[in-house]
C-alpha cells in the first residue's frame, strides 16, 4: 500500500510537472469499427518510435499518458488496417479503423497447429464469425454453405436437423465415403448419422452428429482444400478436412453473451396435384369410377402447419492472465412444418484454459455435453411401396375427407396400402433421444522455450435411442396388432496423440519450425434392436416390449470397431518471410485396410512466394499484397467399412428344417489381404493477392486430383459364395479452379459495404472401374419402378451421370415410345447397346456465393444469395404421380398428367423412367435477408435487434418442392446424387432475434 | 525452488508418453466369426449344412420359378398402370424377348451357383472333420444331392455350365464352361452315388432334410427331360426313378386335392410331399406366393397383386374339375384379419371383380385370374407366411411315370390309369379317361402336358414341360411364336460374362 501511495504521489508530481512545462498531455479516446461501429477491444495503440502504449479495453476506450502533441499515435489491430493519427492540441482521440477484406496477419488453422495466413502456403479458406451466416441458423453446417469456393453443400430435404452432402472440390469415390474428414477443437469425429434404422415405414432422415455442436460456440471454420493442407490428416485426408475451433474465454472481466431469436417457419412449395373438382372431371374423361367423396381435400395442407421455433444462447466467460473459461448454454426448440415433427436441445459447453509454472505448463479443457429429443416424421424414401406420410399425401383422392362423421380418420375401404397421411402423423410415435458427451483435453509443456511437449485426450461418445410405436387404430398396423420397435446405438471414438514441436529463429531471416507426433484413435459402434407385434392395448407404446403376443421379427444387435494409428510430422521453413516452404509426411495404419497392406504413407510439399515483400514489387501502388503459392501431395480415403479385408462368416443363410428356422452360417465376403485406402494425388496452384491496403483481396486456386485405388466391387466368377468382391481398382479425375474475393466497397462517413463473392467450377471424369466396364446405381422408387436404376458410373464420364431411355412419344395406342422399347430402332444403340442413353448430370458446372453486408448507423443490412448452375434433378416423384393411370386406382395425380393425356397418352397407359423425368435443378436462391439495428446504450456492450428471413425466394425451374435435394438412392454402396423421391417440403422462415453483451 | 520437482516430473511424463505407441491394428470382428473360431462342434457342422438349403428359398418364388412360370403359357405378370412395370422385365419373359442382361436370369444363374458354393465348401469340411460321426456320411450325401439339383437347373436354364467341385478357384484363370451333356452326367453320378448314404424318411424334427424319395425325384425329373439335355431319350430310367418312389410305399395322394395345401397338413405326415421346401412366417424365411398374386385389398399384409393366370391357359380347364376353383375369377373376398369375408375392394373402392382377360400392359388392378392352392396363413407377419412349398409332389412322379411309359409303348392303357389316380379325387362324378381318345403317342403327350399343367400350376414345372413336348416356341395368349429355338435357353447373364471372360455366350443371344 505504501508503495502504491509513493507511486501515486510520483505521478502527481509529474503530472503537474509535465503540464508545467507543457511537455507530456494526457490522451484518451475509443476505437471503434468501421464496420458495425461497436468498440474493439485489445486494439493496440503505440507512440510510433517509441516504446511506450497501450490497448484498449472491453469498451474500446484507451488512455495514454504523458504524449506531446508531436506525437504520433498508431492503431493496429488484426483485420483491420493501422491507422496513423498526431496528438496535437487534443485531448481525446477517437479512431475508427477500416475492416480489411481479408487480414494477411489472422490466424489460419492448420491440421495440429496454426499459422498467419500470409504464411500460408496451401489452399485453406477460413471464415470466422463475423462472416457466419445469419438467421434461424441450428446447425454448424449451415454456417459453411455457399460461403466457401470448392465446398459443395446439398441439404438432403427440409426436415428438422436433415444431414448434408457436403463435398470438398467434386466427389473422389465410386463406392467409399465421400465425405470430408470433421476435426473439432483437435478431435477427428466419425460424421455419419447415427440414426438407428429398422422401421419400414420410418426409415426418417439420416441425422447430422454436427447438431450436437452449438453455433454460437464456433470460433471459426477452416476449410482444408489440398493435399498440403489435408495431407496431415493421412489417410482421411483425401476428401478435404473442415476444423472447426471453438470459443474460449479471454483475459478480462465477465463477458456476457446472449442470442435469441424466435422465428416462424412456412412451406414455401406445393406440389401441383388435383383438387377435388379437377379430378372428378379427370375421372370422367379418363373413364375411371374412382370412388368419390363429397370434400375437396388438399392433402399437402392437411399435414403442414405453421411451425414456430425459438432458440437461447447464453455464454459467460472470463479470464485471468493464468486462467480463462468461456460456459455455455444452448436451448433450441424447434418445430417443423410437418405435424408434429420436432425437436429440443440442449447444448452445453465449458471451456477451460489454464497455465501454470510461469506458463511453462498450459492445460485445456473442453467439455460438450448435448442432448437432443426428437419426433420424427415417419417417412420413407427407399422404393417404400406403401410409404410414409409423404407418399400417402400425394396417393389421397381429393375428394375424400380427413375425418369420417363420426371423428374416425377416413380410411380407403379394404386396401391398406394407402393409409390415411394424417393418421400416420399424428398417431406412429417415432421418438429419439440422443445424447453426446464430448470432452477432450490437452496439456502442453516447454521443455525449453523452443521446444514443447503437448498431449490430445479426446472422448467422444453418442447414444441414442430409438422408440416407435405403430398403434392399432390404424388398418394397417391393426393388420398386426400394432408394433414396437426399440433400438439402442452407441458410438464412441478415443483420441490419444502426443506432440513435439520445435521452434528456431536461425536468425533475422531465417525461421524454421519442425514438429512430430504420434496419433492413436478407436471408433467403437453397438447397435441393438427388439421388435414387438400384437399388442391387446396401444396405451402401452413402446414402454411395454414384453406385452406383445408376437415377436416372430427377431432381435438384433451388431458392433464393428476400427482403429487408426500414425506417426506424422511437419517441417516450415520461412526465408525473409519470402520464401516459405511446408513439407508433411503422415505414416498411417488403419485395421480396416488388408493384411498386407496396412500403412500407407502420405506425404507433401509446398511453396509460397510473397512477391509484395520483394523489392522490385515496392511502389507498385495499389497492390498491397501477393503470394504465390505451389502444392503437392498424397492422400488416402480410409472410409471404406470396417472388416472388408477378412473373410467374414456371417448368419443370415437361413433355412427351415423340420418347422424350425435354423441359423446357417456361410462366408459372406471373400479375403482381400491387399484392400487398402483410395489414394488421390493432387496439385495446387494458387495466388493469394490484396489491393488497396487489403480492401480487396481475394485468391485464386486451380487444382487436379487424380484418386487411385478406387474401391470397386466386381462380379466374381460363379460358383462363388457371394456374387460379389471388392479390390482397389478404379480412378477418378477432379479439376477445377476457385476463386474468392472479398471487397470493402464502401467505408465512409455513416456507410459501410462489403461483398464477398466465391465461385467455384469443378469437372469430374472417371477414368476407369478396374475390371468393370460401367456401374449402375441410383435406385428409382415407387410402385412398378423396382428394378429401374437413374444413373451410371461409366469411365469418360463424370460422376453422378443420368443414364436412362429416351421419351420419344406416344403411339397411335397412347403408350410411351421409349427408346429402350424391344423393336425402337434405337433399341440397340447407346453406350450400352441397349437403348439407354446419358441424360443428364446431377453435378452443378459452377456455383457462385454472394454476401453483402451494409452498415448505415446503427442499421446493419446482409443478405446472402446462393446459386448453383447445370446440375440435373430425376424427379422421381413426379414419374409415380405424373401418371394419368393413378385415376384408376383411386390415387391422386399431378396436374401434368392430364397434360400427357392432352398430348396424346392413353390414360391407361403406364409411365415409365425415361428423360422426361430428368430436370433442370439450377436455382439462384436468396437464402438469407437480415437487417439489424443496434442500440446505443450504457448498459449494455451490444444490444441489438434482427428480423431475418431465410429462403426468401429460390428461382428455377424445378418442378418439384425445391432443386436442393438429395434422397438417398445408393445401390450396393455406389453413391449417388441429384435424386428427388417423396421428400420432407422445405420451409421459409421468418425470424426475429436479440443480441445482447454485457460487459 | 520446488518447482524443479514438477519440471523434472513432467519432463519424465512427457518423454514416456512420447514413446508409448502402439500399432496393432488387427481388426476385431463382433457379430461375425471367421474360418478360424468355427467347425469346431456337431451343431456348427448342421449349421454349415443350412446355408445348403437356404438357396432353396429362392426356387419357389424367385427367379428360378420367375423364368420356369412367367415364361411359359401358364403364368404371367400384366403391367398394372403403373405397377409391374419393373423396366419391362415381365414382359420380356412373357414375350421371349428376354436380354442377356436380364436381371431374373442373372438371379437364377447367381441362386443356383451360390447353393454350389455353399455345397462345395461345407463338403470341403465334412470331408475333414475327424468327428467320426455316423451322422457325416448321410451329410454330405445330402450335400451332393443338393449340389446336383442345382446343377440340374443350370443344366435346365441355361446348358453349358461350369462344373466346380472346389471350394477355391483360381482368380486368374475362372472355370471353363463345361458342355449340357457333361453337366447332365454330373448330375446323374452324383445322384446316383449318393443315393444309398441318404436316410428314407426323417423325423419331424429334421423334415425338410433330402431323403432317398427326394434324390428319386429329382433324378426322375432329370431323366424326363433327359432328350432335351443330351439328346438321347432316358425313358426306361425315367421309369425306374419314378418306380423307386412309388414302391418305398412312403408316399400316397391326399383324399382331397386341397387338403395338400393345408398349413393343417404340413409335416412328414402329410404322404403327397416328397420333399419340401420349409418356410416359417418371419423375415428371409417367408412364404411369399400369396403376396405374389393376391389384390392388394385381399390380406391384410396388402398383397402385391402381380402374377395371374392366362386366359388360355384358364379356360382349358374343364370347370368341373375342383382344381379349376384354385383359380379366382369373379367378385372377391377379403381372405384374411379382421374383415376376412367382407367383399374386397379394387382400387376405385368398387367390389373386386377379376376377370379372365387381361391385356400385357395397361392391365387394371383386376385382370387376370389369381392362385389360391396355398392356405393364406393367419400369422402371416409382413408379407412373409408359413406355408410349405414342395418341389416335388407325389402326382408329379405319377404323371412323370405315365408320360414315359407313353414315350417307350403308348399310348397305353397303364399310362391312363396312372393319370387318372391323379385326376379322381377332382371329379365327382369321375370319368376315366378312355385309350380310345388317344390314338397316338403324341395326342396322349399333349393329354399329359394338360394334366401336369392343371395339376401343378405355379409348381415350377411348366416352361421345361413345355419344351419337352414342344410346345414352348408356339404362339399363346398375348405372345407370338418365339423368335428362335435359342428361347429353349437362356442367355449366359451379361454380368456373368463380364466377370469371367471363359464363359461362352448361348447360341442366339
Amino acid at each position: 500500500m505504501r508503495t502504491k501511495l509513493l507511486l501515486f504521489t510520483v505521478v502527481l508530481i509529474l503530472f503537474f510537472t509535465g503540464s508545467v512545462i507543457a511537455q507530456g498531455t494526457t490522451v484518451k479516446g475509443v476505437v471503434i469499427s468501421g464496420e458495425d461501429l461497436n468498440p474493439l477491444a485489445g486494439v493496440n495503440i503505440i507512440v510510433k518510435n517509441t516504446l511506450k502504449g497501450t490497448t484498449t479495453d472491453l469498451d474500446g476506450v484507451y488512455l495514454l499518458e504523458d504524449v506531446s502533441s508531436e506525437d504520433i499515435l498508431v492503431f493496429m489491430y488484426v483485420g483491420f488496417s493501422d491507422v496513423e493519427e498526431t496528438v496535437g492540441d487534443r485531448e481525446e482521440v477517437n479512431v475508427r479503423l477500416t475492416p480489411q477484406a481479408l487480414s494477411t496477419e489472422a490466424i489460419v488453422v492448420i491440421g495440429y497447429g496454426t499459422q498467419k495466413r500470409k504464411e500460408v502456403t496451401s489452399a485453406i479458406s477460413s471464415i470466422d464469425e463475423g462472416a457466419f451466416t445469419h438467421g434461424a441458423i441450428t446447425d454448424p453446417q449451415a454456417l459453411l454453405q455457399g460461403r466457401i469456393a470448392g465446398v459443395h453443400m446439398t441439404s438432403s430435404n427440409g426436415d428438422l436437423g436433415a444431414a448434408s452432402v457436403i463435398q470438398i472440390r467434386g466427389g473422389t469415390s465410386v463406392s467409399a465415403g465421400n465425405s470430408p474428414l470433421y476435426v473439432i477443437d483437435g478431435v477427428p469425429i466419425d460424421n455419419s448419422s447415427v440414426m438407428p434404422e429398422g422401421v419400414e415405414i420410418s426409415e426418417g432422415t439420416m441425422d447430422n452428429p454436427m447438431d450436437l455442436l452449438n453455433p454460437q460456440d464456433i470460433a471459426s471454420i477452416d476449410v482444408l482444400k489440398d493435399a498440403s493442407a489435408s495431407a496431415i490428416y493421412g489417410a482421411r485426408g483425401g476428401n478435404g478436412v473442415i476444423l472447426i475451433t471453438t470459443k474460449e474465454g479471454q483475459p478480462g472481466g465477465l463477458v456476457l453473451n446472449y442470442n435469441g431469436w424466435a422465428s416462424i417457419k412456412s412451406q414455401t412449395e406445393k406440389l401441383d396435384f388435383l383438387n377435388a373438382s379437377e379430378y372428378k372431371s379427370f375421372a370422367t374423361q379418363a373413364g375411371a369410377t374412382p370412388d368419390m367423396g363429397a370434400k375437396n381435400t388438399d392433402w399437402q395442407d392437411e399435414i403442414v402447419r405453421d411451425a414456430f421455433s425459438q432458440n437461447h444462447s447464453i455464454s459467460f466467460s472470463s479470464g485471468t492472465e493464468n486462467t480463462s473459461y468461456l460456459v455455455s448454454l444452448g436451448y433450441l426448440d424447434e418445430q417443423g412444418i410437418v405435424l408434429n415433427s420436432e425437436r429440443q436441445r440442449i447444448l452445453v459447453r465449458l471451456n477451460l484454459t489454464h497455465k501454470m509454472l510461469d506458463g511453462k505448463l498450459r492445460l485445456g479443457l473442453r467439455m460438450n455435453p448435448s442432448y437432443i429429443k426428437r419426433n420424427n416424421t415417419p417417412f420413407n424414401q427407399v422404393a417404400g411401396y406403401y410409404g410414409g406420410v409423404f407418399t400417402n399425401v400425394y396417393k389421397m383422392n381429393p375428394t375424400q375427407p380427413v375425418y369420417n362423421s363420426d371423428g374416425s380418420y377416413f380410411e380407403y375401404p379394404g386396401s391398406p396400402s394407402i393409409r390415411n397421411p394424417v393418421a400416420l402423423v399424428n398417431e406412429i410415435k417415432d421418438e429419439t433421444e440422443t445424447m453426446l458427451i464430448f470432452a477432450n483435453t490437452t496439456a502442453e509443456y516447454d521443455f525449453i522455450p523452443e521446444l514443447t511437449f503437448k498431449i490430445n485426450l479426446g472422448l467422444n461418445r453418442t447414444v441414442v435411442s430409438r422408440n416407435t410405436y405403430q398403434p392399432t387404430i390404424l388398418p394397417y398396423a391393426a393388420a398386426f396388432g400394432g408394433r414396437a420397435d426399440v433400438m439402442n446405438n452407441t458410438r464412441q471414438n478415443v483420441l490419444f496423440e502426443t506432440t513435439l514441436n520445435y521452434r528456431l529463429d536461425i536468425d533475422a531471416g531465417q525461421r524454421l519450425e519442425a514438429w512430430a507426433g504420434y496419433t492413436f484413435q478407436e471408433f467403437d459402434n453397438f447397435q441393438s434392436g427388439a421388435t414387438g407385434q400384437d399388442y391387446v392395448t396401444d396405451s402401452w407404446d413402446y414402454n411395454n416390449l414384453a406385452g406383445g403376443a408376437n415377436f416372430t421379427v427377431r432381435p438384433e444387435s451388431w458392433r464393428d470397431s476400427n482403429r487408426l494409428i500414425s506417426f506424422l510430422g511437419r517441417a516450415t521453413y520461412s526465408l525473409h518471410g519470402k520464401y516459405l516452404f511446408n513439407a508433411t509426411v503422415r505414416q498411417e495404419g488403419s485395421s480396416r485396410f488388408g493384411e498386407d497392406n496396412k500403412w500407407g504413407t502420405f506425404p507433401s510439399a509446398s511453396v509460397g512466394w510473397r512477391l509484395s515483400e520483394e523489392s522490385f514489387m515496392q511502389g507498385m501502388g495499389s497492390l498491397s499484397d501477393l503470394k504465390l503459392r505451389l502444392s503437392y501431395g498424397i492422400t488416402g480415403n480410409e472410409d471404406i467399412g470396417n472388416y472388408r479385408s477378412l473373410v467374414i462368416l456371417g448368419p443370415g443363410a437361413n433355412a427351415v428344417i423340420g418347422d424350425e428356422v435354423k441359423t446357417g452360417v456361410a462366408s459372406t465376403q471373400l479375403a482381400n489381404p491387399d484392400l487398402k485406402w483410395e489414394e488421390t494425388t493432387q496439385t495446387n496452384l494458387g495466388i493469394d493477392f490484396g489491393l488497396l491496403e487489403n480492401k480487396i483481396s481475394g485468391s485464386i486456386d486451380l487444382y487436379t486430383k487424380t484418386t487411385d485405388d478406387l474401391l470397386i466391387e466386381y462380379a466374381v466368377p460363379q460358383p462363388a459364395v457371394v456374387e460379389t468382391a471388392i479390390d482397389n481398382a478404379g480412378k477418378v479425375k477432379n479439376d477445377g479452379i476457385e476463386i474468392m474475393l472479398n471487397s470493402i466497397n464502401i467505408a465512409s462517413g455513416d456507410w459501410f459495404w462489403k461483398t464477398s463473392l466465391n465461385f467455384t467450377s469443378n469437372r469430374n471424369e472417371v477414368v476407369s472401374l478396374g475390371t468393370r466396364e460401367y456401374i449402375i446405381t441410383g435406385r428409382i422408387g415407387g410402385a412398378g419402378l423396382s428394378d429401374t436404376q437413374a444413373q451410371i458410373v461409366l469411365p469418360g464420364e463424370p460422376l453422378y451421370t443420368f443414364f436412362g431411355p429416351k421419351f420419344l412419344g406416344y403411339d397411335e395406342d397412347g403408350a410411351e415410345i421409349l427408346s429402350n422399347h424391344p423393336g425402337n430402332s434405337l433399341a440397340n444403340s447407346g453406350p450400352l447397346n441397349d437403348g439407354r442413353f446419358i441424360i443428364g448430370n446431377a453435378r452443378p458446372d459452377w456455383t457462385l456465393g454472394f454476401t453483402s453486408i451494409t452498415q448505415w448507423k446503427k442499421w446493419d443490412f446482409r443478405f446472402f444469395i446462393n446459386w448453383v448452375y447445370g446440375n440435373d434433378i430425376l424427379n422421381n416423384t413426379a414419374m409415380e404421380y405424373q401418371r394419368p393411370y393413378n385415376v384408376f386406382s383411386g390415387i391422386n395425380l399431378l396436374s401434368g398428367a392430364v397434360d400427357d393425356v392432352k398430348n396424346g397418352m392413353d390414360p391407361e397407359a403406364t409411365t415409365a423412367f425415361s428423360d422426361r423425368f430428368i430436370e433442370d435443378g439450377s436455382f439462384i436462391r436468396l437464402q438469407n435477408v437480415t437487417v439489424g439495428y443496434s442500440f446505443d446504450t450504457a448498459w449494455f456492450r451490444t444490444l441489438r435487434v434482427y428480423l431475418s428471413a431465410d429462403n426468401l425466394f429460390v428461382l428455377t425451374d424445378y418442378t418439384g418442392y425445391d432443386p436442393e435435394v438429395n434422397t438417398y438412392a445408393e445401390m450396393r454402396g455406389v453413391s449417388t446424387m441429384g435424386m428427388d423421391y417423396t421428400n420432407y417440403p422445405r420451409a421459409r422462415t421468418f425470424t426475429v432475434g436479440l443480441n445482447i453483451g454485457i460487459r | 525452488m520446488k518447482n524443479y520437482r514438477v519440471h523434472y516430473f513432467l519432463a519424465f511424463l512427457s518423454i514416456t508418453l512420447l514413446f508409448w505407441t502402439c500399432t496393432d491394428l488387427t481388426e476385431s470382428p463382433y457379430s461375425v466369426v471367421t474360418p478360424d473360431n468355427f467347425y469346431n462342434t456337431e451343431a456348427e457342422l448342421v449349421a454349415a449344412v443350412v446355408p445348403v438349403y437356404n438357396v432353396l428359398l429362392q426356387y419357389d418364388w424367385n427367379a428360378y420359378s420367375h423364368l420356369q412360370e412367367v415364361s411359359s403359357d401358364e403364368i404371367f405378370v400384366p403391367t398394372r398402370g403403373g405397377d409391374w412395370d419393373d423396366g419391362g422385365k415381365w414382359r420380356e419373359l412373357q414375350e421371349h424377348n428376354w436380354r442377356p442382361t436380364h436381371t431374373e436370369i442373372n438371379g437364377a444363374w447367381l441362386n443356383a451357383f451360390r447353393g454350389i458354393a455353399f455345397a462345395n465348401s461345407t463338403l470341403e469340411n465334412l470331408e475333414s472333420s475327424t468327428s467320426g460321426s455316423a451322422l457325416i456320411p448321410v451329410a454330405i450325401a445330402e450335400v451332393r444331392v443338393l449340389r446336383a439339383f442345382y446343377y440340374w437347373s443350370l443344366c435346365d436354364l441355361f446348358g453349358d455350365v461350369p462344373i466346380v467341385t472346389t471350394t477355391v478357384t483360381d482368380p486368374e484363370n475362372p472355370p471353363k464352361p463345361n458342355t449340357r451333356q457333361e453337366v447332365y452326367d454330373f448330375v446323374v453320378k452324383e445322384i446316383t452315388e449318393a443315393l444309398p448314404n441318404l436316410e428314407v424318411t426323417f423325423d419331424a424334427g429334421n423334415y425338410g432334410r433330402v431323403t432317398q424319395g427326394a434324390a428319386n425325384s429329382i433324378l426322375a425329373t432329370v431323366y424326363l427331360n433327359a432328350e432335351v439335355y443330351t439328346g438321347t431319350p432316358r425313358w426306361n430310367e425315367c421309369d425306374a426313378a419314378c418306380d423307386a418312389v412309388i414302391n418305398s410305399g412312403l408316399y400316397d395322394l391326399n383324399p382331397e386335392y386341397g387338403d395338400n395345401f393345408l398349413l393343417a397338413n404340413e409335416g412328414p405326415t402329410n404322404p403327397e410331399n416328397i420333399w419340401v421346401v420349409g418356410h416359417k412366417a418371419e423375415g428371409g424365411v417367408g412364404f411369399l406366393l400369396h403376396m405374389a398374386t393376391l389384390h392388394y385389398s385381399q390380406l391384410p399384409a396388402s398383397p402385391w397383386n402381380g402374377f395371374a393366370v392366362l386366359a388360355d391357359f384358364y379356360s382349358k380347364y374343364d370347370t368341373s374339375d375342383v382344381r379349376f376353383d384354385h383359380m379366382l375369377v369373379g367378385p372377391q373376398f377379403v381372405l384374411g384379419g379382421p374383415n376376412a369375408g367382407d367383399v374386397a375392394l379394387d382400387r376405385e373402392g368398387n367390389p373386386l371383380v377379376f376377370t379372365v382377360e387381361s391385356p400385357l400392359l395397361g392391365a387394371t388392378d383386376a385382370n387376370g385370374p389369381r392362385i389360391l392352392k396355398w392356405e393364406p396363413d393367419p400369422d402371416q407377419s409382413g408379407g412373409d407366411a408359413g406355408n410349405d412349398f414342395a418341389l416335388f409332389r407325389y402326382p408329379h412322379i405319377l404323371l412323370a411315370k405315365a408320360e414315359a411309359l407313353n414315350e417307350i409303348s403308348g399310348p397305353n392303357q397303364e399310362s391312363l390309369d396312372l393319370i387318372d389316380s391323379v385326376r379322381v379325387r377332382c371329379f365327382n362324378p369321375f370319368v376315366p379317361l378312355s385309350l380310345d381318345d388317344y390314338s397316338t403317342k403324341e395326342l396322349l403327350r399333349d393329354r399329359i402336358l394338360d394334366e401336369r399343367g392343371f395339376e401343378l400350376l405355379w409348381e415350377g414345372f411348366r416352361r421345361p414341360d413345355q419344351i419337352r413336348t414342344g410346345h414352348f416356341l408356339e404362339a399363346w395368349t398375348l405372345k407370338e411364336a418365339s423368335d428362335g429355338a435359342h428361347r429353349k435357353l437362356f442367355p449366359v447373364p451379361q454380368s456373368q460374362l463380364d466377370a469371367n471372360p471363359n464363359l461362352k455366350q448361348n447360341d442366339g443371344y
